[in-house]
């Protein structure tokens, strides 16, 4: 029987040669086929992962250096199951650390999540806590938070910036590139004999603004105390160096924390916006500056002119009052800006004629972006004529502020021609860039374009300031020469005009004789009087009496003895 | 007769078969390496290492002191083996401790514990290579063939419930190589394999959940995550393998502990991941090398029930190395079973050492009949 078994013995030597070739068959294939580098993938796909690397952000600094916006650094924890061994000990060293319950703790690493988030904003300390515990599996990497010093000021020029790391509105928002530098995607491997380099990372770039934190201290001071004091529901104020267009301070209320930008409901996210940039309004008799500016730079009239004030005007089918349906009878000039006579605006319009005028409005800047290194700006818009909703009665209302949108910052731009002789500057929030590679790239101050010429602009600067003395303007700085316009613009709703509500005014600059500043104050929906000269006006008083002492500007007795 | 066997000392271990040991020992050796790369820096399996020296050693010395003892002693009294057997099994119910996979599978021997279910793989062969070899004649009858069924249906009866898919299946093809080899009819054979192929149904509904979920991820490697899981990353670990290997130490899913198991289940993946098709088929060789010398055995024996014994011990080798890689390579479901000599684990060590020891005990004394 045994030579039957020894016969057999042959015949499953060869069966289990046979299975054996089946085997080392699938292997070769396992181990050699593997064109497309199938498993390679799978396995890289494994103990490999992405790594984004967050440069940290540029700082912002003020004009003087004073640090407006920086980073904090916080910890992200987290943990990948896979790679923890002892679940026992990582639990409970975790669970002390960050004070979890472990149970919790042992259901996340039993997971079969390749990785599972345990703190997205873990502070430093116990960050560093866990980290110094050095756990298999257990990954704890810096991150940077965006942190605002100084909290709420200057919030609306800075901005902010979101949890995705990326910046928006303001600063943050428009030099999102620049400040967040180059972020590195690399793969990494989890094997240290591997280590890649991440590539491509370059440092956020530094920015110095051209923004004052004292002034922008005192604007924002002001602006809440004209606010409180005319129970508006809020308002905007802007600084501009009208020789240079450097924004000295800018503010709107109400406003918010950029550190706790994410405690803003959803539904309140306007208060996000850059109103002083991203608001339209109708403007009002802030634009009878230009309009008068227009008139002289055309030689319709002269600054000595007079004209025969009436009590209501009809054109295109309107009827154009003055504030006070009064007629005025002969009227300067310089009365027609003092008393802010609809009427005459709509004569000195009507006679500059649609082409001139349009021209004119057009070379101020209004309807157009100023294209100022902030995000969000809006355009406005001013009809012309041959435009389909363009009317002929346009021509008379637009001539003091009215059917026409305009954004805050443009009705600076445009006043501090006036206060430039007549040269528009680009306004604008940045003076220097400092690159990580010690590149410092300086923003010279830029022409936008003349609007007129130097002649007109100091004639019609020696107008506004001597209607601004003769009607005793509660805008008046003693000791100083100041310029400017008050502003009553109506609220445009659907049908007509909000019959109570009124947007208030005071576009001014100063010293007339070397204007260093233009100063904008606008309230919104204020109660105590629907007038500019009220409310607008002495809050260009206040913060102008504290601007000269901050920007060392001496009184005219002075300067005139220092001048000698 | 024991003074006869002491003169004869000298040339007694003159038959002994030194390449098998030697190559055993190859295997065991290279094992132990493999191990230490698996369990590197792993402080729950730190002391595996020291383990396998340490049952290493054991199963070197079982080798020897098997060799010296004559086999018929054992084959002799195969009903005593068999009862201590099912006694033990039966036992394992009451003193069995939760073994890795939760398995009652493990009875605590105080110092260590040990799987009996292992024990009883290789004994059975000697109780099976006995009974057949006294009913050789009767080989060609029915009855013959289901006594035999019957004598391994009781301990497979008691290792299925343990439960123990993988041995209960390892034994059943083991205690059907054997009866073929004793001279099964061909007949009976087609008769086993249909039964067999009507019993699956039947034994379904009893099989443990994860014995379930084993045989279905093998037909559908999806349906049960973590088995398929570590298949897929047996698969990434070999096929990253390549010709020479990513390098010892130095395999992804191994180091990196993607692969589950790895020091038992899971060693021939890390194998064919560090060291490359070269180290796996350097197993396969060694291996092959194994099977084939006890096979040589076999043929030499000296009467029948040593070769059935020797031929007993070559099935288990080979079809737990086959199942064990089978598994690896995704050719078979996922069973459990180790690869033989080479995975972490001291009963399946020591056991199969002490069917290497029932071998060298078979080729030593094939003598008696060509001196």
């Amino acid at each position: 029987m045994q030579e039957s078994l020894n016969r057999r013995l042959s015949f499953i030597g060869a069966i289990l040669m046979i299975l054996a070739l089946l085997a080392i068959y699938r292997l070769v294939s396992l181990q050699f086929a593997d064109d497309t580098g199938y498993f390679a993938n799978v396995a890289w796909d494994e103990y490999s992962y992405k790594i984004t690397v967050h440069p940290p952000r540029g700082e912002i600094y003020d004009r003087s250096g004073v640090l407006l916006a920086t980073n904090s650094v916080k910890y992200e924890i987290g943990l990948s199951p896979v790679l923890i061994y002892d679940r026992q000990g990582t639990a409970e060293a975790l669970s002390g650390a960050m004070g979890i319950p472990k149970e919790e703790l042992l259901e996340d690493i039993s997971s079969e999540a390749p990785y599972v988030m345990l703190a997205s904003r873990a502070s430093a300390s116990m960050g560093q806590a866990v980290l110094a515990l050095g756990l298999d599996g257990v990954a704890v990497s810096p991150i940077t938070e965006r942190f605002y010093p100084h909290g709420s000021l200057a919030a609306h020029v800075l901005g902010f910036v979101a949890r995705d790391n990326v910046g928006y509105y303001g600063i943050e928002g428009f030099y999102n590139n620049v400040l967040s530098g180059d972020v590195s995607v690399s793969d990494q491997s989890r094997i240290p004999f591997e280590a890649t380099g991440g590539e491509g990372w370059r440092q956020g770039s530094t920015l110095h603004l051209t923004l004052d934190s004292e002034i922008q201290y005192l604007a924002e001071n002001t602006l809440a105390q004209a606010v409180h004091d005319t129970n508006a529901e809020g308002g905007t104020v802007i600084v501009l160096d009208p020789k240079t267009g450097e924004v000295l301070a800018m503010a709107n209320l109400p406003t918010y924390d950029p550190n706790l930008f994410y405690s803003q409901a959803a539904e309140i996210t306007k208060i996000f916006d850059n109103a002083a940039v991203s608001k339209q309004y109708e403007p009002g008799s802030v634009v009878k500056v230009l309009t008068m500016a227009i008139a002289l730079e055309n030689e319709v009239i002269r600054p000595d002119s007079t004209y025969e004030d009436t009590e209501v005007l009809e054109v295109g089918g309107i009827s154009i009052y003055n504030w006070d349906r009064q007629a005025h009878g002969v009227t300067s000039m310089t009365d027609l800006l003092g008393l802010s006579l609809n009427v005459g605006a709509a004569r000195l319009s009507i006679a500059t004629g649609p082409l001139n005028f349009y021209d004119g409005l057009d070379a101020f800047g209004l309807g157009k972006l100023t294209d100022i290194d902030l995000q969000a700006e809006a355009r406005g818009s001013v009809r012309r004529p041959g435009q389909a909703d363009w009317y002929e009665a346009d021509l008379a209302t637009n001539a003091f502020g009215q059917g026409m949108a305009v954004t805050p910052i443009q009705i600076v731009a445009a006043i501090s021609a006036v206060a430039n002789d007549g040269l528009i500057m680009k306004p604008h929030m940045v003076t220097r860039r400092e690159d990580a590679d010690n590149t410092v790239t300086t923003f010279s101050p830029t022409a936008l374009g003349r609007a007129i010429s130097e002649q007109t602009a100091q004639e019609l600067s020696a107008m506004l300031a001597e209607a601004l003395t003769r009607e005793a303007s509660k805008a008046l700085v003693p000791g100083y020469t100041v310029a400017g316009k008050t502003g009553t613009a109506e609220i445009p709703i659907p049908g007509g005009y909000d019959p109570e509500a009124t947007i208030t005014s005071f576009v001014g600059y100063g010293p007339v004789e070397d204007p260093q500043f233009v100063v904008l104050i606008k309230l919104d929906r204020p109660t105590t009087s629907r007038w500019g000269a009220d409310t607008a006006a002495p809050a260009f008083s206040t913060l102008v009496r504290r601007l000269v002492i901050l920007m060392e500007i001496p009184p005219n007795d002075v300067r005139v003895a220092l001048e000698g | 007769m024991l003074r006869k066997r002491l003169s004869q000392t000298g040339q007694f271990f003159q038959n002994f078969d030194y390449i098998l040991f030697a190559v055993v020992i190859i295997l065991i050796i290279f094992g132990i390496l493999m191990i230490h790369s698996a369990t590197n820096e792993v402080a729950s399996l730190a002391d595996r290492v020291r383990s396998q020296i340490r049952y290493g050693i054991i199963g070197a010395g079982v080798v020897l002191v098997m060799a010296a003892i004559d086999y018929r002693y054992l084959t002799s009294t195969y009903l005593w083996i068999y009862g201590v057997i099912v006694a033990i099994l039966g036992v394992v119910g009451l003193l069995g401790v939760e073994g890795e996979a939760g398995a009652q599978s493990w009875v605590n021997l105080g110092v260590a514990g040990f799987q009996p279910s292992e024990l009883a793989k290789m004994l059975l062969i000697i109780v099976l290579a006995q009974q057949l070899a006294d009913n050789v004649e009767q080989i060609g009858k029915l009855k013959t063939i289901l006594i035999s069924l019957g004598f391994v249906m009781l301990p497979v009866f008691f290792i299925f419930i343990q439960p123990d898919l993988g041995i209960s299946v390892l034994v059943m093809v083991t205690w059907f190589a054997m009866v073929w080899g004793a001279g099964m009819r061909w007949e009976h054979i087609l008769l086993f394999v249909v039964v067999a192929i009507v019993a699956m149904p039947v034994l379904w509904p009893h099989m443990e959940p994860y014995q379930q979920s084993r045989i279905i991820t093998f037909i559908n490697i999806d349906a049960d995550k973590d088995a398929a899981y570590n298949i897929e990353q047996a698969l990434t670990a070999i096929g990253n393998g390549g010709l020479l290997g990513r390098g010892y130490m130095q395999g992804t899913q191994s180091q990196l502990r993607f692969l589950r198991v790895r020091h038992t289940d899971f060693i021939f993946a890390v194998i064919a991941e560090e060291l490359g098709f070269v180290g796996a088929m350097l197993v396969l060789i060694l291996m092959a090398i194994v099977v084939f010398r006890i096979l040589r055995a076999a043929r030499l024996a000296h009467d029948m029930a040593g070769s059935l014994l020797c031929y007993g011990v070559a099935m288990v080798i080979f079809f737990q190395t086959l199942v064990s890689i089978g598994m690896n390579i995704r050719l078979l479901p996922v069973t459990g079973l180790t690869l033989p000599f080479v995975s972490s684990g001291g009963s399946s060590l020591v056991t199969l050492m002490f069917g290497i020891g029932l071998v060298e005990s078979v080729v030593l004394r094939h003598g008696a009949r060509q001196p």
